[in-house]
């Protein structure tokens, strides 16, 4: 959508832009007269003048060499103005001499920039009030044209300065200082071209166009055909500058992704090296070689380039899209010019140069399209980069964890290798032995103590040994302790954690904490029970937490009865971010209640010692 | 697969077990040789308090349950276990462990041991051990069987490379998983849809796979015994 309205804008801009010269025509003035006849007579001194009355405006038949017209108009004024009337000559070809009631007033040959090839000249001329005669005034203008372009003279208007001047300014823009905008921007293009050319010699692309923007230059040398030899060297320069019409088919193929056959690229030398040649060694003149041969030849190599543009469109490269409508109106411009220097056509206005214009923009969007494209690629290129390194950095980060972890692991097995081996050889056999000897000297109490501090220490061990997320395996070594006491006891055990949702965030802090919960759960319901069964399972409770049930169907859990117990318990809860409840069951029996978080808080590597 | 492999190995033609008993602490060496001798399916050959004393009671004759503590004053355990099973290979071994924990147990398994006594075992349940292990049954605990899914290698990605014969199959490898999981046999039978009674069995027989895989003595990566992650 965005870019679909650039590009219209974008194209009305290069319209109006290219039609320039053109605008004054659609101008409308307001006051003052237009003089549209004259009598015309050739130029030479005389009385006997042939004067042919003629409508302006008037181009007369190219001739080779200078040539000039005089015309003579004549306005009629009612009285003598007090201030001074000023004379608007919005076009003529290429110089003229100006007189009033046969006084001279101003010559513009002087005044403006010398025409060179391309043509057409503006002036405004202040007619004095004390010149100016009640009734009719004559005026003679004197047109010379020189070079190859047709003498011209549009119809002048009469009237105050405040109704012409501004007409005559947007002429003097369009007609001087837009020809030298497009010299300026040429040359900043071509040291724009310059750097990129030597920063990427490598692409065929940046050289051509450096080229052909370099051989365009001498193009402008008509500017100063007042220095001495410049007129004379103009034909030839003209030739030298048609190698660059050769380099614009070579660009539309690069840009269409195109090969490039060696003999095109041969043209650019060869073809104006051909017509400086013959103009040099025949006995022809320079101008007519040029309008003959390198004209001709130089339209040929622009009408190629858009034929292989417009093949490039077609395939849809975008480049050869953007450079279709620019090269095609260049193309046009070209053959206008050559229609009206020909005299197919009448006018005096030269377009090719305002064209070039429009070529050199879009050799400049090209430029900077490329340049984006890359920096864009160089974005994504980074982007993919950063993302890899992100990518790199993550795994580092994952294998550093899994070092620590692995680590802690290793130093958490050493320290229980070290204190199974302690306790093996220590407090256990100690405490095995007890048993033994409580046994042998029938001392139930002492040995009930015995294998619960016994149990106490396996937990104690079993515990050092749980990683994350192993909390079933904490409840299972508790199982098989459990068992075996419970069994013992004469009460029956019906164990279940197979549906406990995995834990995360499990040290082995948290284990002997949810080991010992359960265990006091276990021994309340064996102590103040008396329980002859009990459930436990492991179950989800809810979405987000989990939950270890402790059921016996002994006496309920009482606030007073097990006080301590019961807020010990609460309290390892609370450490665990979970919570205890205690209810009383409705067939009798109690159920202890453990809640847990799915995350448990406090996640260190290494356990606190 | 899921045939036990019956081992005849403790039920002799006479029918009477003939048992070797060695731990070094008086009163539980006492306690464990009087429950064996109310026992009337054996006969208790020896109670020995050292490795010198039991191996001489090995070499003396025929020996078909052996019931050792590992750390003993002048040797380990698992030098008696290693000798019944070279000479005896019929013959069954058990360790006495205060803790029914990995290192001290898979070290007696894989030195031939087919079961386990806890220090503090009573009378019931030393012979209720000792005839599981007759029917060719062995116990085995969650952390027990945490270790031996990490030593014989689940069939993972990064197994180790473990002789053909000594690998896990999958069955043995889910039942292990279970185990460790804390899942009791009753849920495992279910789960896995085999008799409660067979898991026992299955264990035996991964018990006799470490013994093996320690005897053809395979490198074990220790890189590779990463955690388990249930």
């Amino acid at each position: 959508m965005r870019r679909g309205a650039a590009l219209v804008l974008a194209c009305l801009g290069l319209l109006l832009l290219a039609g320039a010269p053109l605008w004054p025509r659609l101008a409308t003035f307001e006051g003052g007269q237009r003089l549209v006849h004259a009598l015309v007579a050739p130029a030479g001194e005389g009385v006997a003048m042939p004067w042919q009355p003629v409508q302006l405006p008037h181009t007369w038949p190219p001739h080779l060499g200078d040539a000039e017209r005089r015309y003579r108009l004549q306005f009629e004024l009612s009285e003598a103005p007090r201030e001074a009337l000023y004379l608007f000559l919005p076009l003529l070809s290429q110089s003229a001499v100006v007189a009033l009631n046969g006084a001279e007033l101003a010559d513009t040959g002087n005044r403006s920039l010398p025409t060179g090839i391309t043509s057409g000249v503006t002036a405004l001329v202040r007619l004095p009030a004390d010149r100016l005669l009640p009734g009719t005034n004559t005026l003679d203008v004197r047109v010379a044209a020189a070079g190859v372009v047709r003498g011209h003279l549009a119809p002048p208007h009469l009237g105050s300065a405040e109704a012409l001047t501004p007409h005559y300014r947007l002429q003097l823009f369009l007609l001087e200082h837009l020809r030298l905008m497009v010299l300026a921007g040429q040359l900043l293009l071509v040291v724009a071209l310059l750097v990129v050319w030597l920063y990427r010699p490598a692409e065929p692309l940046f050289g051509w166009l450096l080229l052909m923007q370099a051989l365009s230059l001498p193009l402008y040398a008509g500017l100063r055909a007042d220095l001495p030899g410049v007129q004379e060297a103009l034909p030839y320069l003209l030739m030298v500058s048609t190698a660059s019409t050769f380099i614009l088919p070579i660009i539309a193929l690069l840009v269409s992704g195109m090969p490039v056959p060696r003999a095109l690229r041969a043209c650019v030398p060869a073809v104006p090296a051909l017509g400086i040649a013959l103009a040099l060694l025949a006995p022809l003149p320079a101008r007519q070689v040029m309008l003959a041969f390198s004209v001709p030849a130089a339209l040929a190599a622009v009408w190629a380039a858009v034929l292989v543009a417009a093949m490039g469109a077609l395939r849809g490269v975008r480049e050869a899209q953007l450079l279709l409508a620019p090269l095609l109106l260049f193309a046009l411009a070209l053959l206008h010019d050559v229609a009206l220097v020909a005299g197919w056509l009448d006018g005096a206005i030269l377009l090719g140069a305002y064209y070039r214009l429009v070529l050199m923009i879009v050799i400049a969007v090209l430029l900077m399209r490329r340049m984006g494209l890359s920096l864009m690629r160089l974005d994504g290129a980074n982007a993919r980069l950063r993302e890899r390194l992100a990518e790199r950095e993550a795994q580092l980060a994952r294998l550093h964890a899994e070092e620590r972890r692995e680590a802690a692991e290793r130093v958490r097995s050493q320290e229980r290798q070290r204190l199974t081996v302690d306790l093996h050889d220590g407090v256990s056999g100690h405490l095995a032995s007890i048993i033994a000897l409580a046994e042998r000297e029938g001392a139930p109490a002492i040995e009930r103590s015995a294998r619960e501090a016994l149990d106490d220490l396996r937990a104690v061990i079993h515990s050092l040994d749980i990683g994350d997320r192993e909390l079933a395996v904490a409840l299972a070594g508790l199982r098989e302790r459990s068992a075996r006491q419970l069994k013992r006891l004469g009460v029956e055990l019906d164990w279940s954690t197979a549906r406990l949702p995995e834990i995360s965030g499990v040290t082995p802090t948290h284990a002997l904490n949810v080991l010992r919960i359960v265990q006091e759960a276990l021994t309340n319901a064996v102590r103040h029970g008396p329980a002859t069964r009990i459930a436990v399972r492991g179950e989800a409770h809810g979405a987000a937490q989990a939950a270890i049930v402790v059921e016996n169907d002994g006496a309920p859990f009482t606030a007073g009865g097990g006080g301590a117990g019961l807020e010990n318990m609460r309290r390892r809860a609370r450490l665990l971010g979970g919570a205890m409840r205690f209810e009383a069951l409705p067939r009798g029996g109690a159920r202890a209640v453990l809640v847990l978080p799915l995350q448990l808080p406090g996640q260190e590597l290494l356990p606190d010692r | 697969m899921d045939k036990p492999a019956q081992q005849p190995g403790v039920r002799q033609p006479d029918g009477v077990c003939r048992v070797l008993l060695v731990e070094d602490d008086g009163p539980l060496r006492e306690r464990f040789a009087r429950l064996l001798a109310a026992w009337p399916g054996g006969q208790l050959v020896a109670a020995c308090a050292t490795l010198g004393q039991a191996l001489q009671a090995l070499q003396g004759g025929r020996i078909d349950l052996l019931i050792t503590d590992l750390r003993l004053p002048d040797g380990h355990g698992t030098q008696a276990i290693r000798l019944l099973r070279s000479l005896h290979p019929q013959a069954e071994a058990m360790v006495i462990s205060v803790l029914a924990d990995d290192a001290t147990v898979i070290e007696a398994i894989e030195a031939g041991a087919a079961g386990y006594l806890l220090k503090d075992a009573d009378s019931i349940e030393l012979l209720e051990a000792i005839e599981e292990l007759r029917a060719g049954r062995s116990p085995i605990s969650s952390s027990i069987a945490r270790v031996i899914v990490r030593r014989l290698g689940a069939a993972g990605a990064d197994a180790p490379a473990v002789p053909p014969a000594e690998a896990l199959t999958p069955r043995e490898t889910e039942i292990l998983w279970g185990i460790a999981r804390g899942l009791t046999y009753a849920e495992l039978a279910q789960q896995l849809g085999i008799s409660r009674q067979t898991v026992p069995v299955h264990i035996k027989n991964v018990y006799r796979k470490l013994e093996a895989t320690n005897r053809s003595e395979a490198v074990f990566n220790a890189s590779r015994n990463g955690l388990i992650r249930l």
